[in-house]
Parts: C-alpha cells; sequence; structure tokens
C-alpha cells in the first residue's frame, strides 16, 4: 500500500510524516560505506515469494552454488544491516551474518516451510548477537544499556560527524529486547506479527517493547533533532 | 466485495496513540488488522494528525542510521562456505550411487540395518543346550566301563 500517496493524508505529509523515505535518499555517507536506508528494501525483501524460496532452499539443500548466491544477494544485507544495529559494530556484524549463514547452510537440506526464510535469519541472528555481546561482555547484555561508554557521548559522537553513528549509539543504549524489537519493525520490515515471532513474545508485549524502546529513543534524540537534521 | 464497502472496524484516537506509540508514523508498519481503521480515523481527525506528525519527528531521525552495505568479501566467504558445507552431501550422494546403484539408497540403507539388527538379535538370543553337552567327557566314560562306577569317581 502507499499511504503517501492519498490526498487527504496531505496534513500528515505536510508535517514530514511521509517524507522520510525522500529523505533517507539524500543521504550519502561514505562511511563504513553505509548507503541509503533500508525500509522499503526490507520491505520487498519481504515480498519475495515464499513459494519461490522454498524452491531455493530445497536446491540450495542439494548443493546448487547459484541458489546459495540468490540467497545471499536477497537476505545478507539486511542480516548485516541487523546485526550492526543491533551491535553497533560493523566488523562484528558480519562476522555474525556469516555464521548466520553458516547455520542455514548445515540446516538447508532440512528446511521445512515453517517459517518465513527472513523470520528464521532474524531469530539465528539475534540469538547469535546475543550470545556475541554476552562471550564479549560477560555481565550481560541488558547491562550494557545501562552502562554507555562515557567517551562516547552523544556531543563526541556530533563531533566526528557521523548523525547515523548517533543513532545507533541511541538504539545500543536500549536494553536488548528493546532494541530488537524496534530493529525488527523499525529497520528491517518485519511486520508485527513476523517481530513477535522472532522475538518469541506475544504481539502484545511486542507492542510493550517497542512503546518504550520508541519513548526512550525519543528521551536521547530529540533534544538533538536541531543538530541531527541541521547536517542534512 | 469491494474494498469501499468492506467494513472497517472504528479505533478511538487512543488505541491510535497507542499504535503510534509503537510502529511509528509510517503506516506500512501498523498492524495489518487495523491499518484500515487508523487510516480512516488520520483523514477525519486532526488529533490523529497532529499525533502522527508527532511520532513522524522520531522516525525522521531515526531512519538516519542506515542500513551498511557488506563488503563484496564477506558474499563471497559465504558462498564458498556453502560450497564447503553443502558438497560433502553431493559427495556421500554420489558414493552411495556406486555402493548401491539399484534405487534409492533409503532402501540399500534399511537392509543394511535390517540385517544388522538381524544379526544382534541372533547373537543375543541363548542357543538351546545340545545333546554334547549332556554327554560325559570320553576319558571319564572309558573309567566307568573300565573299573565300574565306585573307582571311576574316586580322586
Amino acid at each position: 500500500m502507499s499511504s503517501g500517496s492519498d490526498p487527504s493524508l496531505a496534513p500528515a505529509i505536510r508535517s514530514g510524516v511521509f517524507f522520510a523515505e525522500a529523505r533517507r535518499q539524500a543521504v550519502d555517507s561514505t562511511e563504513h560505506g553505509l548507503s541509503a536506508g533500508n525500509v522499503n528494501r526490507a520491505h520487498s525483501d519481504g515480498a519475495h515469494d515464499s513459494e519461490d524460496e522454498s524452491a531455493l532452499m530445497r536446491r540450495a539443500g542439494n548443493g546448487d552454488a547459484s541458489a546459495c548466491r540468490i540467497l545471499v544477494d536477497r537476505h545478507l544485507r539486511s542480516i548485516v544491516g541487523f546485526s550492526y544495529r543491533f551491535l553497533g559494530d560493523f566488523a562484528e556484524a558480519e562476522d555474525v551474518a556469516q555464521e548466520t549463514f553458516l547455520r542455514l547452510w548445515r540446516h538447508a537440506h532440512r528446511w521445512e516451510d515453517l517459517a518465513r526464510l527472513t523470520t528464521w535469519l532474524h531469530r539465528v541472528a539475534r540469538n547469535l548477537c546475543i550470545d556475541f555481546v554476552r562471550r564479549k561482555r560477560p555481565e550481560g547484555v541488558e547491562d550494557i544499556a545501562d552502562h554507555p561508554d562515557p567517551a562516547e557521548d552523544q556531543a563526541t559522537i556530533l563531533q566526528r560527524g557521523s548523525v547515523a553513528q548517533l543513532v545507533v549509539a541511541a538504539l545500543a543504549k536500549l536494553p536488548e529486547r528493546q532494541r530488537a524489537a524496534v530493529t525488527l519493525t523499525h529497520y528491517q520490515g518485519l511486520n508485527n506479527i513476523e517481530s513477535a515471532e522472532v522475538m518469541g513474545v506475544s504481539v502484545e508485549a511486542l507492542e510493550s517493547l517497542l512503546s518504550r524502546a520508541r519513548r526512550g529513543l525519543r528521551d536521547h534524540l530529540m533534544p538533538l533533532r536541531d543538530d541531527l537534521m541541521g547536517d542534512l | 466485495m469491494t474494498r469501499e464497502s468492506k467494513q472497517i472496524e472504528e479505533i478511538d484516537i487512543q488505541r491510535f496513540q497507542q499504535i503510534l506509540d509503537s510502529y511509528g508514523s509510517n503506516a506500512d508498519r501498523w498492524p495489518a488488522t487495523e491499518r484500515e481503521a487508523a487510516l480512516a480515523l488520520l483523514r477525519t481527525s486532526p488529533d490523529a494528525q497532529k499525533l502522527c506528525g508527532e511520532a513522524g519527528d522520531l522516525d525522521r531521525i531515526l531512519d538516519l542510521a542506515e542500513s551498511p552495505e557488506p563488503t563484496p568479501a564477506l558474499a563471497t566467504r559465504i558462498v564458498a562456505a556453502a560450497r564447503q558445507a553443502l558438497g560433502w552431501r553431493e559427495r556421500l550422494t554420489a558414493i552411495g550411487s556406486e555402493i548401491w546403484p539399484f534405487g534409492s539408497q533409503w532402501q540399500a540403507a534399511a537392509i543394511f540395518a535390517s540385517a544388522a539388527i538381524l544379526g544382534l538379535a541372533l547373537g543375543a538370543v541363548p542357543l538351546p543346550p545340545t545333546a554334547v553337552e549332556d554327554e560325559l567327557p570320553i576319558i571319564e566314560e572309558l573309567a566307568l566301563l573300565t573299573f565300574g562306577p565306585e573307582l571311576a569317581t574316586e580322586d
């Protein structure tokens, strides 16, 4: 659906509600090879025909390298994006993405169409991210949010000139479950049912996590709105 | 049933606010079951439009965190790993075909498994005592015949 095309929504459009994508397209950051946002791209990932994906998984399970390549082309960017927003580190995000796909290959020959592939991949990636953080910081993932690195405060990051990093840093300050919930729904293009499935919670619990996450992000980011949007 | 004639369940401004609090201002992210009703309210309610505008402020900032582009080497590594991880299945299948060219390898596996189970079962069951075991050793038998029962058992 295209809510932005409805003329009766003009007030909301004028307020900038539906201009997010156009504004995002204007961003041209070269750091870490970052490129324009992926909300709509993630939605298009979700549009892959499930029957088509089942056939690809069957072929991959039989050792068909071309099917593996198609699956990587379709989903790698999304999984790296999810892991990056979860971990806040690009190299670690790539490690998690690689391990996620290795698990997919090991699982491919007994793939059953019980879940959409993108949901399965996100669930594995999320678990790997949690393991990754626990190994790295034994105090646990939830505690990280309570002890952000003082050296990486907002002013410092702004001085480094990357507003994207500031948003990622704000995400990193959220407790793990809130961070995963907002990443899945806002950035990864998963709907509420799929996000709840990845998280292993009910839709009601997901909404509660999302609501708290967005409140936390608003508290962190809205005071900096003029600085952030001024950069663009 | 046309879209116009479809019954849309109404939602109140409180639920609309909850949707915005959780999913933000982009209707694509709203729950599919409530999207039509939420959009209907947005069309007619200035309060809903104001709330939606406020939620959009945060969305625009969140959208600044672009998605990182994976390095080309990563995709290459993952596809190479697929060849390694999945190649053994191909090799195993090829070897199986050479050993059992008569059809399904599951059939062959089932026959081998049946034979193994049968062998184990036979090995586990004790054989019935034979007549040989009831017989006396030859020396004792000769002694019995030669010296009679009393001398033959004397040690």
